[in-house]
């Protein structure tokens, strides 16, 4: 036969779903089928498990639909600046997914974490078998681009070939190789 | 020998009471594979159609030569996904007026991971239904769902239908074949009147004791 207790707790559990109509009786029963699970030091299966089917805050019975609405969101990502935009393409990443219970009575939100989803759910993964038409894919380059071009190098070239520009340059350049000479050179090392 | 018998003596035939607890979780109705199966096949066909509008969408708004596409007027009476079909039947459940009402809740109980998922749809699919349109819940065979990505493109696990011509009429025979979602202890929950009449009689009137009076007689 059963054990007192056995019974005691079977019979808690019976009074909470006995009058689902009235909130405020099934939180009482609740309650006092917590204590006695408290006191006993006893867990609930999986399937019965306090989250699940009763609201932690104010211990009523979840009847979905009628007292309970449930939703799967997403954690919203981070905006990125406005010049990375331009440059990269948005990269999908895998967003948290989180089960939620929003208990009408009260409002209090319980999370249950879901597992990551692996591909992108907006993008859709059929291709179409129909011959794609050709297509050409470079662009032929404009003369008015090319005049442009041409232009701005032959000024660039009319200043360089200056004749104290190029006096200039030359004197860098044996600067240049002088002071590369001094470390290296033995000649010039015994000079000194 | 002694011992052996001792035991086979102290054993006694009893007969223990196995009470079946009405309170405990819903659970989807028993389908025959067989028949799991077949609305399956049914169920990709139609799907096959929204399937490539989808796909037909994404491409002309990727594209910059647009072109226009007739909807499938099937997609009018569908819910894809999870927070779509919930949140439907939720409306019908707090019996808000609506244009569609959902009929039918397929879903891929073996396939969708975790299990938390799909553990309160019985409820909410008995909470929805009402006296003229009860809500079946169908529960498809496992792997269904890779069937269902293959022809929609998306992972699609829960899906709402509702009662159109636009369905094949044996589709529908079989849909309405699968037993109705039982759950005993929200049956017949209305708000009773106490039962409270008022019965006219007599009464005799019995005098009021005095207890100050019988307090001096005790103190004499």
């Amino acid at each position: 036969m059963e054990s007192t207790n056995v019974k005691n707790i079977k019979h808690s559990y019976d009074l909470i779903h006995s009058t689902p109509q009235v909130s405020e009786l099934t939180s009482i029963y609740n309650k006092k089928f917590q204590n006695i699970l408290q006191k006993k030091n006893l867990i609930l299966p999986n399937q019965l498990n306090n989250e699940l089917k009763f609201c932690q805050n104010c211990n009523g019975l979840f009847i979905p639909g009628i007292n309970m609405k449930m939703e799967i969101k997403y954690t919203k990502t981070k905006k990125s600046k406005k010049q990375e935009k331009k440059v990269v393409k948005k990269q999908w990443k895998p967003r948290d997914r989180n089960l939620i219970y929003t208990c009408l009575l009260c409002n209090y939100k319980t999370k249950f974490e879901l597992l990551k989803p692996e591909k992108n759910p907006n993008e859709i993964g059929i291709d179409i078998k129909d011959k794609e038409p050709f297509i050409a894919k470079w662009e032929p380059k404009s003369q008015e681009d090319k005049k442009k071009n041409s232009a701005k190098d032959r000024a660039k070239k009319r200043k360089k070939n200056n004749l104290l520009n190029l006096l200039q340059d030359k004197k860098l350049k044996d600067e240049q190789d002088k002071k590369k000479s001094n470390l290296l050179s033995l000649d010039e090392f015994m000079k000194s | 020998m002694n011992s052996i018998k001792a035991v086979e003596k102290k054993k006694k035939q009893v007969f223990k009471p196995l009470l079946d607890n009405p309170f405990t979780q819903a659970q989807f109705p028993r389908i025959e594979p067989s028949i799991q199966s077949q609305i399956l096949d049914f169920l990709i066909h139609i799907l096959e159609d929204i399937g490539k509008y989808e796909s037909l969408k994404s491409t002309s708004s990727k594209s910059n030569n647009k072109f226009t596409l007739e909807k499938p007027e099937i997609l009018d009476h569908i819910t894809l996904g999870f927070n779509s079909t919930v949140q439907k039947l939720e409306s019908q459940a707090q019996g808000k007026p609506q244009k569609q009402i959902i009929s039918y809740v397929l879903v891929c109980k073996a396939d969708i991971q975790p299990s938390l998922i799909t553990s309160q749809f019985p409820v909410l699919s008995y909470t929805a239904s009402s006296e003229h349109n009860k809500v079946k819940l169908v529960q498809l065979p496992k792997g269904s769902i890779e069937k269902i990505e293959k022809v929609l493109g998306k992972k699609n696990g829960i899906i709402g239908l509702s009662k159109t011509e636009f369905l094949p009429n044996a589709f529908i025979k079989l849909l309405d074949d699968v037993p109705n979602v039982e759950v005993p202890w929200l049956e017949n929950i209305r708000f009773v009147k106490p039962n409270i009449k008022l019965l006219e009689t007599t009464a005799t009137i019995a005098p009021k004791k005095d207890k100050n009076k019988n307090n001096k007689v005790g103190k004499k």
